[in-house]
This record gives structure tokens, sequence and C-alpha cells, in this order.
């Protein structure tokens, strides 16, 4: 008959041991979840009190149960002490698949995969010619130092789940390291997270950069020749100055241009200055002669056309309209007849608007890290304010020494069953670290050397308690940075 | 299974009824830059100015109204009372006659408090508390103002309210708009002046004034607007903006009862000479107003003024500089550092932190603020040296941290870790400025519970 192992039975559907079952009673089939609250205390009523003892002697009956096993499928094995393994008297069955090892010629098993073979009815153990009830194998194997009942349940709560294959294979760590030379290895480092970086201000090449920014010349445009004949287009700055504008700011000498007498004409509709008087002689090149003009019938002469927009430009013009002002339409604007006084009226506007900075955080040892006229944007502002580093699990673990946190298992997922060779496991799906409940949580620096110890393998912790195992892992985070809301 | 763990898009709340305005209330580019300013009471940090507490809680949620759940929200004004007499169609609380009766024995024992004789506080709190002509009461364009709302009950649909009692109490004020500013306008001066002297010329004796001002202030003000003469003149924005919105008197409608003998707009009742109860709204002014503050914990506070400079906080009279409140606040809490760090870290990342002690832990965190997300994470925070120990505020064992990881899973949030690592060799004097900060780096860890196979297929049968 099919073996099967001794937890299996107990893992009834939880109906059956859950002592509160007031709806199963109501003639339903087979409850899928008992329903309403557990029986968590002792009531003293006549009704749990034989509830409880039809649970206990069902455990009974189920543990009294003799297994069927057909003699001639039980591996013999032998325990030896003195080595603290097991060595196999006959051929290995399946099960050498996933488990056992060789030495000196022998297949062996581990303590825990013995016991476990033993409870799955695979192998009979002996010691000194006598076979070993299951009970007496717990306590005989289990005693050594390198497994203790924790870790077994771990082993075997993993393992187990409808019967006879294993579902998940484990195979102690210690043998893994002599196998697994890559372990040590890894130092890939996982860089998550925004790299702070200082926002630096582009430097655009000469010919690209404004005017007015230069060093040199001083303030204002450097157009040096307003008066013109309307022919030249004088307002906007063209490229065959910048060889001539380099020049004259390297020297230290003084501009050439007094701006401060310098009118720009205005020539736009709304304002017609049309009579523009004859140039100094002294501003223009050899051979150009300049001359008084009247540009009023040149006034007349353009914006004849009218311009025909097609009708994205006139809705983009009409939505424009509503909030965009002309700069011109503001009258202090007008009243400024140069460049120089546009700027000053603009600086003078700048400085109204700036934020009165409190003396008491700002004439200080420590002010505030928030520049607001330097937050041009929301990223601008968190990074103004961003000055706590970030920190990966792996920084700094190589220099940790190896401490007790030790990783016992690596566990490999079902489907890696098949491809499993104990040559070459291929690569885990998590390493398992067994610990207690009452122990306190690892300290960072444990958990730094464990991870670091596992590479690139999740680390899990078991935690045993009275048989119930619960599995937690403390895994590396980096929260993302939340801008555009 | 990744060995870092994954990042879940925080989920959004089903329905929302705010709009964002800013993620702090500092703006992009630094124009109309406001300066809000709170100050220290008891060890706790409280802000009172109507318009610094919109601005503080409105972007970045910073605060909690002391009176309210979060957005300070309180009102005097009754729910109930308010859907009773919707018809009345007033912007002002209505109150019951009880509550306003303590609000008047509150104010009572203020008075008598500052040394009153019995005598004179009776009478000047007849005389403020005395019925008012409603001012600024439109109704349906009728315009017409009454000195009070007459109703029958509940249960009378009858919403003919003002034209009624006006002829009933023979006040008719003029209905043209000019009027009703007028009508305003006597009402804030009907005062006796010794009540409102804030509201009056600054030029008023200053001497029992203050004394008025600082012994009513703490969460209320009776009459006088505390704090206003209390600080320094320098403060004249705030002093003027709190006279404009506090130093108003506050006027509420309080639902009386009155015996009526006859009631003209029943008609059945005609011919009986019982007398009936009316119930009917009377407006008056609230001798005791309670102004609800908003409180910032001390990570926000320090926050507002270390990182974004856009709070003063103020300590009695003198405002403290960031140095001295670093040190300050580490007096209060001893942990502060730490829990501060944290709380700027994740500020720092365009999260919204928020006290996490509901849920038995530091922080909460939230995308963008309350009304939008679910809180996300749950966070403790813990500081440790470069060899990553120290001694740790919270030491969890295995069973508390799976205690503490199911209570914040049953609430939709994950459990985080945030560990804070300095330098060896930063010394107690290294981090007594928060500069300390740019040596610190951070590490989050997120605590999963892994649900081996075996649980997995167990949860599949059933």
């Amino acid at each position: 008959g099919k073996s099967f192992c001794l937890r299996a039975h107990l893992n009834l559907p939880s109906g059956r041991l859950n002592a509160a079952q007031p709806l199963a009673a109501s003639g339903r089939k087979a409850p899928k979840r008992a329903q309403g609250q557990k029986d968590f205390i002792p009531d003293g009523s006549a009704e749990q009190a034989e509830k409880l003892r039809l649970c206990q002697e069902e455990q009974w009956r189920l543990l009294s149960e003799e297994r069927v096993q057909r003699r001639g499928n039980l591996v013999k094995a032998e325990w030896k002490p003195g080595q603290g393994i097991v060595e196999l008297q006959s051929p290995a069955g399946k099960f050498w698949h996933t488990m056992g090892f060789t030495q000196h010629g022998k297949q062996c098993l581990l303590p825990e995969e013995a016991l476990y073979l033993l409870e799955c009815g695979s192998v009979q153990l002996f010691h000194r010619d006598l076979p070993l009830s299951i009970e007496e194998a717990y306590e005989i194997l289990l005693s050594q130092e390198a497994m203790d009942l924790p870790h077994y349940q771990v082993c075997w709560d993993l393992q187990l789940v409808q019967g006879a294959q294993p579902l998940t294979v484990l195979s102690p760590y210690e043998r893994q390291l002599n196998l697994e030379s890559h372990c040590k290895s890894s130092g890939k480092h996982h860089r998550c997270g925004p790299k702070p970086s200082s926002i630096l201000s582009q430097e655009k090449p000469l010919s690209e950069q404004p005017k007015e920014s230069d060093a040199g010349s001083g303030e204002g445009e450097s157009n040096p020749v307003p008066l013109d004949t309307g022919q030249k287009d004088s307002l906007s700055p063209s490229k065959s100055w910048a060889g001539d504008h380099k020049e004259s700011s390297i020297g230290t000498h003084a501009p050439r241009w007094d701006f401060s007498t310098i009118v720009l004409p205005n020539m736009a509709p709304d304002q017609p200055c049309t009579h523009l008087p004859s140039p100094d002689d002294g501003l223009l090149p050899e051979n150009v002669p300049g001359r008084e003009v009247d540009a009023a019938y040149w006034c007349s002469c353009i914006n004849q056309k009218q311009e025909k927009l097609s009708r994205k430009e006139r809705e983009q013009r009409e939505r424009e309209s509503r909030y965009k002002s002309s700069v011109n339409a503001d009258r202090e604007v007008r009243r400024c007849s140069s460049w120089q006084e546009y700027k000053a009226l603009l600086e003078q506007r700048s400085q109204q608007r700036m934020w009165k900075r409190p003396l008491h955080l700002w004439d200080q040892a420590v002010t505030p890290l928030l520049r607001p006229d330097e937050a041009t944007s929301s990223a601008a502002l968190l990074q103004q304010i961003s000055v706590l580093q970030p920190s990966h699990i792996l920084d700094g673990a190589s220099r940790l020494d190896p401490e007790d946190m030790k990783i016992h298992f690596n566990v490999y997922q079902a489907d890696a069953v098949a491809r499993f060779k104990k040559t070459n496991p291929g690569k885990p799906y998590v390493r398992m670290c067994v610990r207690s409940f009452d122990e306190q949580i690892p300290s960072l620096r444990a958990l730094k050397q464990v991870t670091y110890q596992s590479g690139d393998i999740p680390v899990v912790f078991a935690l045993v308690d009275h048989g119930e195992i619960a599995f937690y892992s403390l895994k590396e985070f980096k929260l993302p940075v939340d801008v555009n809301h | 299974m990744a060995a870092a763990a994954a990042f879940h898009p925080p989920r959004r709340k089903r329905r929302v009824f705010e709009s964002y305005q800013s993620p702090f209330p500092v703006e992009v580019g630094g124009k109309d830059f406001r300066m809000c300013q709170a100050e220290i009471l008891s060890n706790n940090v409280i802000v009172r100015n109507p318009e610094d507490i919109e601005q503080l809680y409105n972007k970045g949620y910073f605060g909690k109204g002391i009176l309210s759940r979060s957005r300070p929200v309180y009102s005097i004004s009754d729910p109930s009372l308010v859907a009773k007499w919707q018809g009345a169609n007033i912007n002002m609380p209505i109150i019951t006659a009880k509550k306003y009766q303590y609000h008047v024995q509150w104010a009572k024992s203020v008075l008598r408090e500052q040394g009153l004789d019995g005598c004179s506080v009776t009478k000047i709190l007849e005389n403020y508390t005395k019925p008012l002509e409603l001012p600024l009461l439109k109704e349906d364009g009728a315009g017409q103002t009454a000195a009070s709302c007459n109703r029958m009950g509940p249960s009378t649909e009858n919403t003919e309210l003002s034209r009624q009692s006006s002829t009933d109490t023979g006040t008719v004020v003029d209905p043209s708009p000019e009027n009703e500013n007028k009508g305003c306008k006597k009402a804030c001066l009907e005062g006796d002046p010794a009540f409102a002297p804030v509201c009056g010329s600054k030029d008023q004796e200053q001497g029992d004034l203050k004394e008025v001002a600082e012994v009513s202030c703490q969460e209320h003000g009776f009459l006088v607007h505390c704090g206003c003469k209390a600080e320094e003149s320098t403060e004249q924005r705030s002093c003027e903006t709190m006279k404009s919105k506090e130093c108003a008197p506050e006027y509420v409608l309080v639902q009386e009862e009155e015996e009526c003998s006859v009631c003209p707009e029943d008609e059945a009742a005609r011919g009986q000479e019982n007398l009936v109860k009316k119930e009917k709204l009377v407006c008056r002014r609230n001798p005791f107003r309670i102004f609800e503050y908003l409180q910032l914990s001390l990570e926000e506070a320090f926050f507002l003024v270390y990182a974004l400079g856009c709070l003063s906080i103020y300590y009695g009279e003198e405002p403290l500089t960031i140095l001295k409140l670093w040190e300050l606040f580490s007096e209060v809490k001893p942990d502060f550092k730490t829990t501060y760090m944290a709380y700027h870290y994740f500020r720092s990342k365009g999260w919204v932190p928020k006290v996490g002690l509901k849920y038995g832990t530091d922080l909460l965190l939230y995308r963008k603020g309350p009304p939008f997300y679910h809180a996300s994470y749950s966070v403790i925070a813990e500081l440790v040296d470069d060899n990553f120990e120290g001694s740790l505020r919270r030491p969890l064992s295995w069973k508390t941290l799976a205690g503490l990881n199911r209570t914040t899973v049953n609430a939709s949030k994950e459990l985080m870790l945030c560990y804070l690592i300095k330098p060896s060799d930063m010394t107690e004097k290294d981090m007594s400025t928060p500069e300390c900060m740019k040596r610190i780096k951070v590490q989050e860890l997120i605590v999963t519970r892994w649900v081996s196979s075996r649980e997995r297929s167990e949860k599949d049968e059933f």
C-alpha cells in the first residue's frame, strides 16, 4: 500500500479538529471552513468535553494504526553515532535522487534525512543490530548538536504537503559550501534609488549666450549702432557681433558706448517715431553714407497683408489673450526710456517680492536648508532638503565577521526537483535560518552579515513555536521618490 | 522571490473630498513666500493664526486640529440643529439654549477670575448676550432681516419666517445692501468697548488688557483675542489678520423656547387661549469663544523651520533659532533626533509622514496626504552606529514583531524598519546640530511574511 507520513494523518481538514462547529451540524456536507469562533477557553461544559474526547480518540486511533509496508522496499540503514551519520546497508530507493551522500564508497544519510525517511516508511533504522522505533530514533538522532528539534520541524514542514513526494528539497548548507564557490564571491551591489545629483547650470557656448550676460561690456545690449536707416534690424542680437564681443570682453577697457545717451527709437505702430536723424559719421563704417530719413512711408508699407492664421493658431491666440498681456501695457515699463531703466525696474520689483529673511533663522550658524528662490521645481525643492544618504543592505557587509547567524538550509522550489542533482543543485529559491520566537530579531549587523553570506538569494527566518512554524523575511527596500502629484 | 522588497503602489481612497494644493507651504520659485508662526505651550507646538493654520494644513498636511480628528474643522454649531432649521438659510452656527448657557457660565467664571465682582459680571454679560438683530440675512431676495425666526417646531413646514416674525416683533430693517453693511458694523460696535478692546483702536489701556489677554488665553478667548497684545509688535501682520477674523464677536443662533399665547400662523389654534411652546432662533453673541488651534508634532514643527524655513516658533516672546529648537526638542523628547531624521528622510522623498501612535509605530507614510491615499507604510525608526548595532529604542522579539506585523497587515499596510546609521566617530557634540544629518545614512527594511507552498495549498483546499 501507499505509505504516507505521520504528519499527513494529522493534516485533517480543520473542521474536524476544530471543536466549535455550530453550522456543520446543520446537515451541510463536509464543511469547507469551520464557522464561528474557535473554542479557546475551557468552559467546563459537557459538550466541549465530549468534543475534545472525540478528537483525542481520533488522534490515538491514528497514531496506533500500524502502517503497512512492503518489506522488500524497506532500505536498511545503520546509525553510526561516532560519525553522526546513517549508513545504508542495502541500495537506496527513489529518495537517493534528492537525499543522501556518498562517503568512503558507501551510501549515507544525514540524521534528519534518515529520520524523515523513517517516518515516511522508506527506511528501517538499526542501531546495534536492533531496529529503532520512531520515538527512539528521534531521541538518538536529534540529540546531536548538528540538528535539534526545531530545525527538524522546519525541514519537515517544508517537505511535507500531501503525501508521498516531498515538494521541496532540503540540503544542509554546510554541504553546499563545498560545492558553491560562487556563494562567497557575489559582491553584486544593487544600487537602488536615485543618486543625489547636483544641479549644474549649463554652460552654453558663447555664440548662444545672451549678450547681456557677458561680463566685460557693462549693462545693456551691446548693439552699438541703433540709429540706422531702418534696414538693419538693430535690436536683435546678430551672430556677427559675437566676434567683436569676445574681444572686448577680454580686455578691461571702458565700454565704447555711453548707453545712457543712446535711445532706441520705438517704431512700433502704436507709438510711431518716424523721423530718424542722420547718424554720426564716426559710427558708420567706411564708405557707408548715412542720411536723415522719414520712415513714415516705410511704416505705411508694412503690415499690409492680413495675417492668415490657421484655426489652431487662432484658438491659441484667443486663449493667450485671456491671460497674456503685452509688456508694454505696463505703464511703468513704458516710462523706461532705456534698457538700463527697464532692468532697474525689474530689479526693484524683484526686491519687493523677495521674502524677508528672519534674522533668528538666517543670521545664525545653522540656517534653513531651503532657499526659496532656488526651488525652481518640486524636484529641485526635494533635492535641496535631501541631506540624508541612502544605504543598501550590503553596504559594509563584507567587512563583517561571519558570526553565529547561520544559514541552515537551502530551499529549492518544487518544480526544480526534477532538475535537482546533488552534485549540481542549481540556485536555491530561498535560504533559511531557524530561530526561536523568543529571540530578538536580528540586529542590522547580523542581518547584513547573513544577507551577504547568502549572496543574491533571499534569506527567510523560520520561527518554530510548539510545532507551529512561521516564516518571515526582512528585505532591503528603497522608498521611491514621489514628485509628480 | 526577489531579494529586495517590491514596491506596492499606494491604494487610492475611494472617495476624495479635497483637491490637492501643494506638497509644501512654500511656493516653487519662491514667490509669495509666507512665514507662519507657532508658539510653544507646555512642550507642545501650536499655531493659532487661522490663515497660518490653513496654509500649513492644506499644503502638506502638517499638524492636527486640537478639537478635531485631523483637519481643524471644529465648529460650535450643532449639525442636527442646522439640519432642522435648514429653511432659515443663515451662515451662523446654531446651538441649543443649554449649550449657550454653558458658554455664559464659562464666561462668567473667567470674568470672576479676573477679579470682577458678581454684580459687574452679571451686568456685563447681560449686556453682551442680549438678543440682536440678525445682520446680513438674505432670504431668497427678500432682503428682510429679522430679530428672530419663528417656527412652530420641527413638524410644521413653515418657511415664511422672516415676514411673519418681523410683523410680530415690529422690527424691520431696510433691505438695501448699504444698510446691511451698516447693520453689520453696528453689531460690531454694539459691544461695550471694554470687552472688545482689541477690535478698537490700539491706544486702549495696555495694562489691564494684557492681563486679560494672558489669563483667558489658553484654548479659548473670551471676547479678547489672546496673544495679540502679548506678542512683539513686530508681528503686525498677524495681529491684524487675527483681529479681522477672531476679534469680531462670534454670532450664534440659539434655539430657544418661547411661550406664546397667540399663534397667528396657525388657524386651527385661533381661538384657543392655550400657551404653546414655540421654538425660535435668537441671534446672540457668544461670550466664550472656543478657538481651535493646530498642533504640530515636534518633528513637523522642526521640519517647517529647518528644512523649509517657513515657520517661526516662539517661546514666550522670543523666536527660537534652529539650534535652540534642536536642543529644546531633544530635551522634551529624548528620541527626538532619531524620529526627526526618519521624518525628514520621508518628507524629502515627497511622502507625508504622520504620527504612528494608533498602530504602535513611529510614523505612518502617506502618499500625497491622508485624504487621498490610505497609509502605505508603518515605520519604526532606530539609530545605530556604523557597526550596525546600537541600543534600540524598541527591541523586538520575533514574537512581538509577528504581532506587530499582523496588526499592520490587517490594516493593509506594510511594516517598515528604518535604520539610521551614524558614523562611529560622531560625537554627542556633533549631534547637537541638525547638520549631523548630512553624515547619516538610511536603511529601510520591509517585514514580510513568507507563506510556504504548504500553507498556500492548504488555503487552496479551503
